[in-house]
């Protein structure tokens, strides 16, 4: 896949995840490698740290069921309305290509 | 060699990778940064090993140390690199110094071992020894760093050693055939440091990969090592040793080595870093 293409799809991607629940990160990386076997998880990585620096999505502590503490990962409001935003380029995109293609 | 062989192991352990890729990080994001990344990755593994996966399976899905750190560098571009600086400053004051000692050598030795462990601290080595005490390296590096100081040292030693010997003793000497022993001696002495400078560069280019301080100072040592010997060689066989009587043009001599050392040594890391780059493209 294309680098610039995928960056944006695997960014909306992990918007929509965390959108519908909070998650901590070995989580969302593994649940995003069973869709994109080929991207390193490294690069999901990469791209959760962006989200958080951004302020689209917000960590905070939380404890999985008896079991160690660890870092959650929480859509923002900006997240959403980024995601809202990437949503709608995104059908944009598909009708565009449609059209032509 | 075990050193070596040591270094080659592919990573398996996880605190091993953390402290690796600690080194890494190192050169690129400031030490809270890279704390942070850290402690992401710890939690990793240690989510993956609670789901039954094994250390060598996630470090398999997670490459390298050096992809891992240019996957970050590629999204972060905000955050400014401050490569190399401080590094070179500290290889150059270590080899002034080391050559000051040579030469004046009251007092001499505790200001050595002292100056450049100041200087590490001072410019940004504290934050590098909070990085290790928190991901401590399992397998090597204090071996490493430690053989690269005694080898230079004691090759610095010894080379220095002979040449007096040589410049006292240059008339009293038997010779053979026209070739003063003490000559033939120096000679072996010399290629035998060309021949360690060369092992050392060796073994310091083939685990690059992570930009360890070790790898990095090793390398400007063992170039400008290298250079210095050729020099030195060339010089003795032409009998002008006209470089190296007067101290001051001896130390103008090995930084102007160094020196090149240094430049050498950019240039294959830039190479080496060039070819390792990701196939991500980034934005411009």
């Amino acid at each position: 896949m294309d680098a610039q293409l995928k960056k944006g799809i695997l960014e909306m991607c992990m918007l929509s995840f965390l959108e519908k629940e909070s998650l901590y990160g070995y989580d969302i990386i593994q649940r995003l490698h069973v869709f994109f076997p080929e991207v390193g998880e490294s690069a999901f990585y990469a791209v959760l740290r962006r989200l958080n620096k951004e302020g689209l999505a917000t960590t905070f502590l939380g404890e999985v069921s008896n079991g160690p503490v660890r870092k959650y990962y929480r859509l923002t409001d900006a997240g959403k309305e980024r995601l809202s935003q990437m949503r709608e380029d995104w059908r944009r995109l598909e009708e565009i290509v449609r059209q032509i293609g | 060699m075990s050193i070596i062989r040591k270094c080659m192991q592919p990573l398996t352990c996880a605190a091993e990778y953390l402290n690796r890729l600690g080194k890494s990080l190192f050169w690129y994001f400031p030490y809270e940064q890279v704390r942070e990344i850290l402690s992401d990755y710890e939690e990793y593994f240690s989510a993956g090993e609670e789901r039954g996966v094994s250390p060598e399976k996630l470090i398999e899905g997670l490459g390298t140390p050096g992809t891992v750190v240019a996957e970050l560098r590629a999204e972060n571009t905000r955050t400014k690199s401050y490569l190399f600086g401080w590094l070179s400053v500290w290889g150059s004051i270590l080899l002034i110094l080391s050559c000051l000692f040579l030469h004046r050598k009251a007092g001499m030795p505790v200001f050595l071992i002292l100056a450049p462990v100041l200087l590490f601290c001072l410019v940004h080595g504290w934050d590098r020894v909070r990085l290790e005490r928190l991901y401590p390296a399992k397998v090597l590096c204090k071996k490493g760093i430690l053989a690269i100081h005694v080898f230079l040292f004691l090759s610095a030693v010894l080379v220095d050693l002979g040449m007096q010997y040589l410049l006292r003793n240059i008339e009293t000497l038997p010779s053979f055939a026209g070739v003063s022993v003490t000559g033939i001696v120096i000679d072996r002495i010399l290629i035998l440091f060309l021949i360690l400078s060369i092992a050392v560069l060796v073994g310091t280019l083939m685990r690059v990969e992570h930009f360890s301080v070790v790898s990095f100072a090793g390398t400007v040592h063992a170039f400008g090592g290298m250079l210095f010997g050729i020099q030195l060689r060339n010089c003795l066989h032409r009998m002008d040793l006209t470089g190296f009587h007067d101290p001051k043009r001896e130390i103008l001599f090995a930084f102007s080595y160094y020196i090149a050392g240094l430049v050498l040594t950019f240039f294959v890391y830039a190479f080496l870093k060039f070819q390792t780059k990701p196939s991500k493209k980034r934005e411009g």
